[in-house]
């Protein structure tokens, strides 16, 4: 028995995670004092109601997007409500004054004020939601904690009870979602729980740094209907990888209901083999076309998609069962940081292999020969960015 | 000395980790950073092994980093590589964790058992019912003898080469192989007592 302990298998590395102890390891370098740690996660099981079993992580970790990015995403958000004809229904944006603004992977969000009303928009890839200013909240009974906004990609952004130093999420059996501080003068709070407003309901309960139990929980009333939530960058179906995409999709019985705001990444093809990425904010898929093994004069069309939701992780490995004979034609697929635009890998035979990235994944069929390195049966890899600089550095798993 | 790897019309310098400590000795923050980006991951994953908390091993993993920038001075590469001497430093300081840490676990303790729904849910409880079995061996762990805890950490819990871990250790071999005996042993008898 304990010659094999069987403990869980490795994770790759949260992209915020190794940021944070990045920041530490800095700080401390720099002879910094360090900063007061609060417990920052901890590991919780959630079940989707679509089936999905994620791990998500409570995280108090502030969520910082780059300034130049968080004034294109106002403008994306101002130029929808303009677009949708709505600029009556929102403060004069002279008064919009932002907050905050977070991210995780592509998905985005800002808070801000209108005229002082609290208001959120996410963006993503695709699409802009934004938040109605006129909406009443609906507080959790006993408090003055209310959701404004919660999308399908699972944002969640509110206000929070003035007497509470924090908020924490939950769902209805006590289980941690998240916890987060409020921000600027509505008190405002974003999280990003990967629950999609049809999965579960959720509570919320007055939060205080190192307590463990701070009082009752109560339910929260489902979010206002937002004020508008738009594709308004549409995914370039066009392309050679955007027809494979939407013919691969439009053939599988398991297509994700929101398939069209998936933009298509790499693709690989070989003869009757084809293997096209997608990706949406949190997910990735790949689709996959290939003779049909009862007769191989027809095509068949599957569907794999990452599971893992919730973090952004800085690559992550699709898998892929094995194409063609004994499975043997094996795709090394899987998605890198957005800003990424080439990476090398190495398989083992002495020499870096290009492979090819597009629109935050990658794609490349395994060469012949290719052997894992490092621990575990693992293959190292380095995507860069348009200016050269490494978005990544490490391993995942070859196969 | 810098590996040169060449390959699809690339030709690639990789420093290795001689290189990095080298230059990270003399203070150059840049090679060390690399360095922490070369292992963060995989010392993040064995903090987790140590503690059986993600929390705990995100603050083990920066500590064990910082102290490495303060002893890099005495750091051992164990056949080329550092991450040898990162997993004992890590293991040491989970040590000292464990005597004042539980409350890092609060949150852990929260989490309800597991919703007795459908299949999702076996699964549910799976995963929890390994993270209880996970800290119960961690337990056991602590509580061996220095020189059996540092080998199972380095041969059990990462699959360290024995003899990498002889040589990290400063012992025979045969020392290590026997240290490993003795643990296993005794985490027999504690394991299935529970």
């Amino acid at each position: 028995m304990t010659d094999k302990l069987n403990f869980p298998p490795r994770r790759e590395l949260p992209s915020d995670v190794r940021e944070r102890m990045r920041a530490e390891l800095d700080r401390g370098m720099s002879g910094w004092p360090q900063r007061t740690r609060v417990l920052a996660v901890a590991a919780a099981v959630v079940v989707f109601a679509v089936g999905a079993v994620v791990l998500t992580q409570v995280d108090r970790s502030p969520r910082s997007a780059p300034a130049a990015h968080s004034a294109s995403a106002f403008n994306r958000c101002w130029a929808a409500v303009r677009r949708a004809g709505k600029t009556a229904e929102v403060p004069d944006v002279s008064t919009w004054v932002k907050v905050d603004a977070a991210s995780q992977g592509a998905d985005s969000v800002i808070s801000f004020t209108a005229a002082g009303k609290p208001m959120f928009c996410e963006t993503t890839t695709t699409t802009v939601t934004l938040s109605d200013p006129n909406a009443q909240p609906a507080y959790a009974p006993g408090t003055h904690t209310a959701l404004l906004l919660h999308t399908g990609t699972g944002l969640v952004a509110g206000v929070v009870d003035p007497t509470w130093p924090g908020v924490e999420l939950e769902l209805s059996d006590g289980l941690g979602v998240s916890t987060a501080d409020p921000i600027g003068p509505a008190r405002q709070f974003t999280s990003f729980t990967s629950l999609t407003p049809d999965a579960a309901r959720l509570y919320t309960r007055r939060y205080v740094p190192r307590q463990t139990l701070t009082g009752p929980n109560a339910e929260l009333p489902p979010a206002p209907v937002p004020l508008l939530s738009v594709v308004d960058r549409p995914a370039n179906t066009s392309s050679p990888a955007g027809k494979a995409l939407a013919s691969c999709l439009s053939a599988v019985s398991n297509a994700p209901a929101d398939r069209d705001a998936y933009v298509p990444g790499a693709m690989l093809t070989d003869g009757p083999y084809q293997v096209v990425l997608g990706q949406a904010p949190g997910h990735a898929l790949a689709c996959v076309t290939s003779p049909d093994p009862a007769d191989p004069a027809k095509v068949r069309h599957q569907l794999y998609q990452d599971t893992f939701i919730g973090q952004s992780i800085p690559v992550r490995r699709l898998s892929v069962p094995g194409l063609g004979p004994d499975g043997a034609k094996v795709a090394f697929v899987g998605t890198v940081p957005p800003s990424s635009v080439s990476m090398v890998a190495d398989f083992g035979s002495g020499g870096l292999i290009n492979v090819p990235v597009a629109n935050g994944t990658f794609a490349v069929w395994l060469p012949a020969g290719a052997q894992p390195i490092g621990d575990n049966g693992q293959s190292w890899v380095e995507p860069k960015d348009a200016n050269g600089a490494a978005t990544f550095n490490g391993y995942i798993p070859m196969k | 000395m810098t590996t040169e790897l060449t390959g699809a019309g690339a030709v690639v310098g990789i420093a290795t980790d001689g290189d990095l400590w080298s230059q990270g000795a003399t203070g150059d923050k840049r090679a060390f950073g690399e360095l922490f980006e070369r292992h963060a991951q995989a010392v993040w994953n064995h903090a987790y092994r140590l503690t059986g908390s993600w929390a705990a091993a995100e603050d083990l993993t920066s500590q064990t980093f910082l102290i490495a920038w303060r002893k890099r001075g005495d750091m051992t590469l164990v056949r080329g590589s550092a991450l040898p001497w990162l997993y004992t430093v890590a293991g040491n300081l989970a040590r000292t964790e464990r005597r004042g840490g539980h409350r890092r676990l609060r949150l852990l303790n929260r989490i309800p058992a597991a919703p007795p729904v459908d299949d999702h849910a076996e699964r549910v409880a799976e995963q929890l019912d390994g993270e209880a079995k996970l800290r119960e061996v961690i337990a056991a762990i602590s509580e061996l003898p220095k020189a059996q805890r540092q080998a199972v950490q380095l041969c059990l819990l990462e699959d360290i080469p024995i003899a990498d871990a002889a040589e990290l250790l400063g012992v025979a071999e045969v020392t290590v192989r026997s240290h490993l005996s003795r643990a296993r042993a005794q985490l027999r008898v504690v394991l299935e007592e529970k």
